[in-house]
């Protein structure tokens, strides 16, 4: 008869991979223009150009979880989840490809970008798109992927704020390929 | 029945925070927190106002001191102080952080966060762009700039919220390039330090310090600043307010039953008909936003005179809403068992009042309003009377 084995296993939420990761990012040079966590004030919006005209309502729009800029022209966008969940990555894939969204999505980068004096030349972005998420590790060959798992002793909840949040989550980065890796890490 | 487990406290600031804790932490950094001696701890708060929830994130006995800032919605941050050699535990400051475009709605829906600190003299802000551009699709399908700027009417309601409530209410703005908000590069949910942002500052600073008066400089100066940008306000700009009617006929004209209303109610000569249109759109039986946030602003504006004196009575007629289907959906539970003297919500000095034990067993009694929906903290604890299409609902708290 096989023996139990009870895994103690912390349940990361999706905030927490969200921040590890955008923490990762500045290390890694990358300029955060959006962080989008859950519970946290959105400061990027895509709006869906399917909507109606007129239409004033947030229905449709996207907000990825995190948007950076590193050298200029290169523009990475983030989805976070707990755990990795295939529909959702599916779904940004899927709005990637519609030009129109693109389109009003690198008019709206350029203006952050200026607004916050962080270089940005649209006309030579190279856009790369990536999952963040805990639990089980799953590898994408066309997404960069971000692993995040905590420590036990993390707890969200109560924190010392002279602390370093950070030293209590550990980011793996799996690249898609050496070309993509040599531009996201720094 | 131990509901908290009263500890034992050191001296140390809280900053509560709803759930975004690398905001709170841009807070600690930013200000002479992170300089004090004292240890800081960043809390999150409880996520909702259910019996359960409370359980959940509240800890100590000084928890508890945050409930009545949280009655009716809660604001993104709350700072309190404990002092473990007095034992004395404090709020010191609240906050509300906006990144929507400013016209009047969007802060407008933000003020039921305001109000109860205001109210409770703990000193508050309002933080939200001047201006926000939004890319919007125009009748011919193509996309456009839009530039939102921040209603006047919303200078004016902080104005005069200082000044009913004698507490600082002040507004700053989220700096921006041409509508585009400036965020910190660490932190990216909150604003850069820049302009505003360093008078909201001082002004968090005046709080740690205990030297947050109306009547400080500082304070004057930026109240000042603010009446600058105000407008005159009247009723009449609000298709939301069917008008200002004789207390009486209003009295006759609901069939209210007089036995239920307050004392005050019935001296008021005067009663605003708050009646928003979009009350039960499809989404929603009963919808709180931006209307729940608009009646308390109402309030402050119109019903109340120079010392914060209700003078004018607030009904809120909700058109093709039932109480019968609320109560059928638990969105109104039924409140006459509810003691509003014992009620930790109340006030600041009844949550220090009462025992962990008392508080409990309040929070557990399932007819505190202030543990129901939004619908039922705000509409139904803002407005005097609420007439449904079946009933007359009566506000709890008849003292307020």
């Amino acid at each position: 008869m096989m023996p139990y084995i009870i895994e103690v296993i912390k349940i990361i939420d999706e905030y927490d991979v969200t921040f590890a990761v955008k923490e990762w990012l500045i290390l890694n040079g990358w300029n955060v223009i959006a962080f989008n966590p859950p519970g946290a004030q959105g400061t990027f919006t895509i709006p869906n150009p399917k909507k109606a005209a007129g239409y004033r309502g947030q229905t449709g729009s996207l907000s990825p979880d995190l948007i950076a800029v590193k050298g200029s022209k290169y523009l990475i966008v983030i989805e976070s989840k707990p755990t990795f969940d295939k529909s959702d990555t599916e779904k940004m894939m899927t709005l990637f490809k519609d030009r129109e969204r693109i389109r009003l999505f690198l008019d709206i980068v350029n203006k952050v970008s200026k607004a916050n004096n962080v270089p940005f030349d649209e006309s030579r972005c190279i856009l790369i798109l990536a999952k963040a998420h805990g639990g089980e590790l799953d590898l994408q060959k066309d997404l960069e992927t971000f692993h995040v798992a905590v420590k036990p002793e993390w707890n969200p909840e109560t924190i010392e704020a002279s602390i370093n949040p950070i030293d209590y989550m550990q980011v793996n980065y799996y690249p898609s390929s050496k070309e993509i890796e040599k531009i996201v890490r720094n | 029945m131990s509901f908290w487990v009263v500890s034992h406290l050191p001296i140390m600031f809280i900053i509560w925070h709803d759930s975004d804790f690398d905001f709170a932490l841009w807070i600690y950094e930013n200000s002479s927190l992170s300089k004090e001696r004292e240890e800081t701890i960043l809390r999150q708060m409880p996520k909702g106002n259910t019996p359960d929830s409370l359980e959940r994130s509240l800890k100590n006995h000084s928890d508890s001191q945050i409930l009545p800032l949280i009655k009716y919605e809660h604001p993104d941050i709350i700072i309190q102080h404990i002092n473990e050699k007095t034992g004395e535990s404090k709020i010191i400051f609240a906050t509300e952080f906006m990144t929507h475009t400013p016209q009047w709605q969007h802060p407008a829906q933000r003020f039921s966060r305001i109000y109860s600190s205001s109210q409770l003299k703990i000193p508050v802000a309002l933080v939200l762009p001047r201006s926000k551009s939004k890319f919007e699709k125009r009748r011919f399908g193509e996309y456009r700039e839009t530039k939102y700027v921040c209603s006047p009417v919303i200078y004016s309601l902080f104005i005069t919220t200082s000044l009913i409530n004698q507490c600082p209410t002040l507004l700053f703005h989220w700096p921006d390039v041409d509508g585009y908000l400036v965020t910190d590069a660490k932190h990216p949910t909150a604003p850069a330090k820049k302009q505003d942002i360093i008078e909201w500052f001082t002004f968090l600073e005046l709080a740690i310090s205990s030297n947050c008066s109306l009547s400080n400089a500082f304070i004057q100066n930026w109240i000042t600043k603010l009446k600058t940008n105000a407008a005159t306000v009247s009723l009449s700009n609000y298709d939301t307010i069917k008008g200002v009617f004789e207390t009486r006929n209003i009295i006759s004209k609901y069939n209210l039953d007089v036995n239920k209303l307050s004392k005050s109610f019935i001296i008021n000569d005067k009663t605003l008909i708050f009646e928003p249109t979009g009350l039960s759109p499809p989404t929603s039986y009963f919808r709180t936003d931006p209307y729940a946030g608009m009646l308390c602003a109402f309030d402050n504006l119109f019903c109340r005179d120079a010392k914060g004196r209700k003078i004018m009575n607030i009904l809120l007629r909700a058109k093709n809403v039932e109480l019968s289907k609320l109560s059928e959906l638990g969105t109104f539970i039924d409140i006459h068992a509810h003691s509003v003297n014992n009620c930790p919500f109340s006030d600041l000095s009844a949550s220090q009042k009462l025992k962990v034990d008392e508080i409990a067993s309040h929070l557990n009694s399932g007819s505190c309003p202030y543990t129901s929906s939004k619908q039922q903290r705000i509409y139904g604890e803002v407005a005097d009377v609420i007439v449904f299409d079946d009933a007359i609902y009566y506000r709890g708290d008849k003292n307020n």
